[in-house]
C-alpha cells in the first residue's frame, strides 16, 4: 500500500528529532544513523499499524526506542560490557554535537543512568509531554516525573551547579572580559 | 544560598584551629559537622529542589546540544529512503 503523501511528510519531518534521540541514546553518530534508518524501515512495513490523527513522531520514536532497546543493548553486552562506555564514547568523540562548548555538559548527560537520561531527552529536549514520554517509554506518568527530576538533580550536581552563576560567564561576557583584557 | 554559607563558614573555623577540611581526624565536632554535610547532601540528590534559573539554565543547555543535531535537518539517505520505499511501494500496487 502507497505511504499517503501527509504521512510521507510526517516521517520526514520527524527524522531530524529521532536523529537528536537517537545519538543520545547511543552516543555516537554513525550508530545512531545506522538506528534511525532500521527505524524507518519498520515503521514503513508497519505504516497500516499507525493511526491516522495520532502522533507521527511519538510513535517512531516508541519503535526507535523499543528497537534500541532490544538490539544494540544485546549486541553492546556481546561486545564490550562496561558501565562507562556511553560515557567513553563519548568522549572519544568530542565533535559529536559540532561544539566544543558542550563538552562537559554532554559528558555530565552521559553519566546518567539510562533511564533518567531518555526522559530528560525526551521531556527537556524533544518537547513530548509526561504523558507522551510514558507512552513511548511504557512506563507510568509519575515514573516519568521522578525520573526527569533526578536526571536534572544529578546534572546540577555533576556540573557543580547550584545557581545561574555558577554555569559561568556566557559566551557575551567572557567576550567583554576578553577584549578588556588586551 | 544560606545553607551554602553556613556549612563553609565553620569550615574556614576548623581550618584555622590548624586542620583542613580534608583531614579525617577522629574530632567529634568535625565528624558531626562531616556527617550532617554528607545527610544534606544525600537528602538533596533525592527528590530535587532545584531553583527554577538552575532548571531554566540546564533546560537550554540540553535543547541547544539537541537542536545542534536537528538543525543539521533530514541527511539525503533519508529522504533517499522513504522516497524510494515509496515509490516502490507505488509500483507494487499497480
Amino acid at each position: 500500500m502507497a505511504m499517503d503523501d501527509s504521512v510521507r511528510k510526517a516521517v520526514l519531518s520527524a527524522v531530524p528529532s529521532l536523529r537528536a534521540f537517537a545519538i543520545s541514546l547511543c552516543g555516537n553518530v554513525d550508530r545512531a544513523d545506522d538506528l534511525v534508518q532500521e527505524t524507518l524501515l519498520r515503521a514503513l512495513a508497519n505504516i497500516d499499524s499507525f493511526q491516522p490523527g495520532t502522533n507521527m513522531s511519538a510513535w517512531l520514536f516508541t519503535i526507535l526506542r523499543n528497537h534500541f532497546r532490544s538490539e544494540y543493548r544485546k549486541r553492546r553486552r556481546e561486545v564490550e560490557d562496561s558501565d562507562g562506555h556511553h560515557a567513553e564514547s563519548l568522549k572519544s568523540q568530542p565533535d559529536q554535537y559540532g561544539h566544543v562548548e558542550f563538552r562537559e555538559f554532554r559528558e555530565a548527560l552521559a553519566q546518567l543512568p539510562s533511564d533518567q537520561r531518555e526522559a530528560l531527552i525526551l521531556v527537556g529536549a524533544s518537547g513530548f509531554s509526561y504523558e507522551e514520554a510514558a507512552g513511548i517509554c511504557g512506563c507510568a506518568v509519575g515514573t516519568i516525573k521522578s525520573r526527569v527530576n533526578r536526571a536534572r538533580t544529578r546534572l546540577a550536581e555533576l556540573l557543580h551547579v547550584n545557581s545561574a552563576e555558577d554555569f559561568g560567564p556566557d559566551e557575551t561576557t567572557r567576550a567583554v572580559l576578553a577584549s578588556g583584557g588586551e | 544560598m544560606t545553607q551554602t554559607k553556613g556549612a563553609t563558614e565553620p569550615g574556614h573555623g576548623v581550618g584555622s584551629l590548624g586542620l583542613t577540611m580534608n583531614e579525617r581526624k577522629p574530632v567529634g565536632q568535625q565528624n558531626q559537622m562531616e556527617a550532617a554535610a554528607t545527610r544534606n547532601k544525600k537528602s538533596n540528590s533525592k527528590p530535587a529542589k532545584l531553583g527554577r534559573d538552575v532548571q531554566a539554565r540546564l533546560g537550554q543547555q540540553l535543547r541547544a546540544m539537541y537542536d545542534e543535531v536537528v538543525n543539521q535537518g533530514v541527511p539525503d539517505r533519508f529522504s533517499e529512503l522513504i522516497n524510494r520505499l515509496n515509490g516502490d511501494e507505488k509500483k507494487d500496487g499497480h
